[in-house]
């Protein structure tokens, strides 16, 4: 006989939902000057939550008018970028949503970017993005997002 | 041997090889503080040794260099040169105590040179200031951790310990610390231990990372912060450099898992598992017999013989693995026996030695040492030019000479290369020819790299130009006759003005087959054992003639004889009594005449080649001890 | 599907991702007293693991992974806690 552990139903008073069902919608910002990239972003996320929405934005520019008008909720924002880079960008995003799951990505990490990185309370995640490589951002955003919003 | 002795020259000469590959590093950059630490400990280690012989003055010179190398950690200055060669002078001159201390003892005037060597040590300099260490003592939670139940045990094994405190809301920012602790190279183990108390489950918040984790790895500083390095807030590290909290090695035998065996016990056994080899060819020839009689019953001998057939080549496998030591004691006297050679010769050398921890057969590795110390011998006194002469040839005056060793496959290269003068095949010619050892007009038809291997004649290098230290009376003959005995090859590479390089190739296991010598026609030949059903000396009137062919009575039956010296294009024997060796390698019994029957060895055999591989019958060839040539035959491909 | 109860034993099985802490802690509070079958585990997330090290329930097998077998359980379950 064998049966799956039920979900909880109320334990010290966080959220009895289960977070694997992940039927809460969510969506993601993709900053990437490269189209190409923020499509590859974009396949490894679909394959992780097929239903959470993906709004996409081609300069940190973009990304800030983006989240000014939209409901986003998580942020993947590639370092390299022309204007402005990611960190920056990543800074000024945690100044407007403290609470904003924020990753980085990236191809090389350097030291000084990683300080960096932490200071902002920003993931990493390495470039090319494969699902494999987001997911335990992914996973943890989404019991963030849970957490706080419960 | 006093089992305390065997373990100290063990154990000792593995600290030897240590610190000096620390100075080596120190020699690179003086102020690499692991190479400190690590030296350090080996020294630490070894006078605490040194004190349970009779070696009071190696007891005193390393009290000296160890309170030098306190200095030098504490002030967090760098070795200078003065220092480095006083340090160098030491490890050395412990090294030839231990040796002495294993020929018997201390030589006269030990005391003396110990008393000189501590004054170089406490007048030489070190100057160089680095960066200070920040920690003169453990910190806090270096403390905890070495008490920790987990760790305090593998303490001595460890190289670095880390303390990773992820924050309470990581798994949220999609960190998985275990992660990246199974990911921390070398890992030797790990404690998990609450930040406070362990909540109850009734309270805890499964998505809080509420744990510290405590580890140790075997791995360097660096490698360990590179594991760590995306969380370089959450996480601290540190050098186990003293070793005033390690357990004493060399009376640590609880923790070892190695087991070391006599290595007579592990010759025996491989010569035993030679004979089961043997034996079981025997299963054979009843399979034949038992053929006559019940086919099913063969058959199941012909399984069973399979069966042992695979169990005994398994084991023999094993034994080769077993026989594979390090070839780092074989090697470690190469860098001091360098340094004396070159400050003998005059002449300014950096010998640099890579890969000295590959393992080979115990075999190989014993007999390497000779060849490659006569190699090394050979660059610095002939290879290197003076200071003087490479300066004139715009070189700079140091010259380098390195050994080189890796595995390709199943063989061990050894390379031993010199930037040195390079051998002219010009000059060898004309050398060859004056000592009479080839003819000029033949001398003349040798490519030049047939020319430079012409110094691998016997008679060639042990004539006048032979000095102190390459002679001996030895010359490069013997390093081609050790290669060849070890089944390997020796190849020059050599550049006139620009150096030499030998190169070596060599089994990396010694795979040895048991011979049975015999002696027909006047020659000496090698018979494989497992070829031979049996030997025996019969009345040479018993041997019949019938038809074209002999025959003769064995055990009630009878089998065809041939003469051995006759099936190699010579004439038969004659003798009154017939010496004959049985076997069935080609599905029948024959009876081989031969004049005399020889020893049982066990002989590393080497394919045929060169101008051999032509003629049939010859299965390979083996070098003697006596540098001679045995021809093995090849007994099916004979009889065929 | 990497956390289920059979017969009484929390079997814990595959690569358990943070996710599954939540299930683990339901499991372990619904079950107290039972065993853990961990052989068929093959990465754990530090979540999941904490809980194991917490609760420290009976483990039943241990796991075949080296790592899970050689350095997280003795880290689990010693007493340096």
């Amino acid at each position: 006989m064998e049966y799956r552990a039920e979900p909880p139903r109320s334990i010290a008073g966080w959220s009895t939902q289960r977070v694997s069902e992940s039927h809460v919608v969510r969506t993601v910002l993709i900053v990437d000057d490269s189209k190409l990239a923020r499509i590859v972003a974009g396949k490894a996320l679909a394959e992780l939550q097929p239903d959470w929405t993906k709004v996409e934005a081609g300069s940190a520019a973009e990304a800030l008018e983006k989240i000014g008008q939209l409901s986003i909720d998580i942020a993947l924002v590639d370092f390299n970028m022309t204007e402005k880079d990611g960190l920056e960008l990543a800074a000024e995003l945690r100044a407007l949503r403290p609470e904003m799951p924020i990753a980085i990505i990236t191809a090389n990490i350097q030291d000084e970017v990683i300080a960096r990185a932490r200071e902002v309370g920003a993931a990493f995640i390495a470039k090319p993005v494969t699902s494999e490589g987001l997911s335990g951002f992914v996973s943890g955003a989404a019991l963030k997002l849970r957490n706080t919003r419960s | 041997m006093d089992e305390l002795l065997e373990q100290f020259l063990l154990e000792g000469r593995d600290l030897i090889v240590e610190a000096h590959r620390a100075l080596d590093v120190l020699a690179l950059n003086p102020g690499d503080t692991a190479a400190v630490d690590s030296l350090f400990r080996a020294t630490h280690t070894l006078k605490g040794s040194v004190a349970l012989f009779d070696m009071a003055p190696a007891e005193t010179v390393l009290h000296a260099a160890e309170t030098r190398l306190v200095g030098v950690r504490r002030s967090g200055m760098s070795t200078d040169p003065e220092l480095h060669a006083a340090l160098v002078a030491t490890i050395d001159q412990v090294d030839r105590w231990i040796d002495a201390l294993e020929a018997g003892g201390l030589p006269d005037g030990a005391a003396g040179l110990g008393e000189q060597l501590s004054q170089a040590l406490s007048s030489a300099e070190a100057v160089v200031h680095l960066p200070k260490r920040e920690e003169e003592e453990d910190p806090a939670w270096l403390v905890q951790l070495r008490a920790r139940a987990m760790l305090r045990n593998r303490l001595a094994d460890a190289t670095t310990a880390f303390r990773y405190t992820p924050d309470s809301d990581c798994f949220f920012r999609g960190d998985d610390p275990l992660s990246l602790i199974a990911a921390v190279p070398e890992l030797i183990a790990v404690a998990i231990v609450p930040n406070t108390d362990w909540p109850s489950l009734e309270t805890i918040d499964p998505f809080r990372c509420i744990v510290s984790i405590d580890g140790l790895s075997g791995a360097g500083i660096e490698a360990v912060q590179a594991a760590f390095r995306l969380v370089p807030d959450q996480i601290v590290i540190a050098p186990l450099g003293s070793s005033a909290h390690a357990p004493q090695r060399l009376m640590d035998f609880g923790a070892e898992t190695t087991l070391r065996v006599d290595s007579n016990s592990l010759d025996r056994l491989a010569r035993q598992a030679g004979e089961l080899t043997v034996a079981r060819s025997g299963l054979k020839t009843l399979a034949a017999r038992a053929d006559a009689i019940d086919s099913s019953l063969a058959q199941d001998l012909r399984r069973a013989e399979a069966a042992i057939e695979q169990a005994s080549s398994a084991l023999s496998h094993s034994i080769s693995a077993i026989r594979r030591v390090s070839l780092a004691p074989t090697l470690r006297r190469m860098p001091r026996l360098a340094r004396e050679l070159a400050e003998s010769l005059g002449k300014d050398i950096g010998f640099s030695l890579v890969g000295d921890s590959v393992r080979a057969d115990k075999q190989i590795a014993d007999m390497l040492f000779e060849p490659l110390l006569h190699l090394l011998r050979n660059a610095i006194d002939h290879g290197v030019e003076t200071p003087e002469a490479r300066i004139a040839a715009g070189k700079s005056a140091k010259a380098q000479v390195a050994l080189q060793i890796a595995i390709e496959g199943d063989r061990l290269i050894a390379t031993m290369s010199d930037d040195g003068r390079g051998i002219d095949p010009t000059l060898v010619r004309a050398g060859a020819v004056e000592k009479a050892l080839i003819e000029a007009d033949a001398a003349l038809t040798l490519s030049d790299v047939q020319a430079q291997r012409l110094i691998f004649l016997p008679g060639f290098s042990t004539a006048a130009e032979v000095s102190t230290v390459s002679g001996r009376g030895v010359g490069m003959d013997a390093v081609l006759r050790a290669i060849e005995r070890l089944q390997g090859t020796i190849d020059i590479h050599s550049e006139p003005g620009a150096g030499t390089r030998f190169h070596i190739s060599l089994p990396v296991n010694a795979i040895t087959t048991r011979l049975l010598t015999v002696v027909s026609g006047g020659t000496t030949y090698g018979l494989r054992l497992d070829q031979i059903v049996e030997t025996t000396r019969i009345d040479a009137d018993a041997i019949t003639m019938v038809g074209q062919g002999q025959v003769c009575m064995i055990r009630d039956r009878v089998l065809p004889v041939m003469d051995l010296a006759q099936l190699l294009g010579q004439p038969g024997e004659t003798s009154d009594i017939a010496r004959l060796v049985v076997t069935e390698v080609t599905g029948e019994s024959v009876a081989l005449r031969v004049r005399a029957l020889g020893e049982r060895i066990d002989a590393m055999v080497r394919a045929r080649s060169g101008l051999l591989a032509s003629v049939p019958a010859v299965g390979g060839t083996s070098v003697l001890a006596d540098g001679s040539v045995l021809i093995v035959l090849d007994l099916p491909e004979l009889l065929a | 599907m990497s956390i289920a109860i059979r017969d009484g034993v929390i079997m814990i099985a595959g690569h358990c991702p943070v996710e599954e802490a939540e299930m683990l802690l339901v499991a372990l509070l619904e079950n107290p007293g039972s065993g853990v079958d961990l052989s068929a585990a093959t990465r754990l997330h530090m979540a999941v693991a904490q809980l194991l090290a917490a609760a420290k329930p009976p483990v039943v097998a241990a796991p075949r992974d080296a790592f899970l077998r050689d350095m997280l359980l003795p880290a689990l379950f010693h007493l340096d806690q």
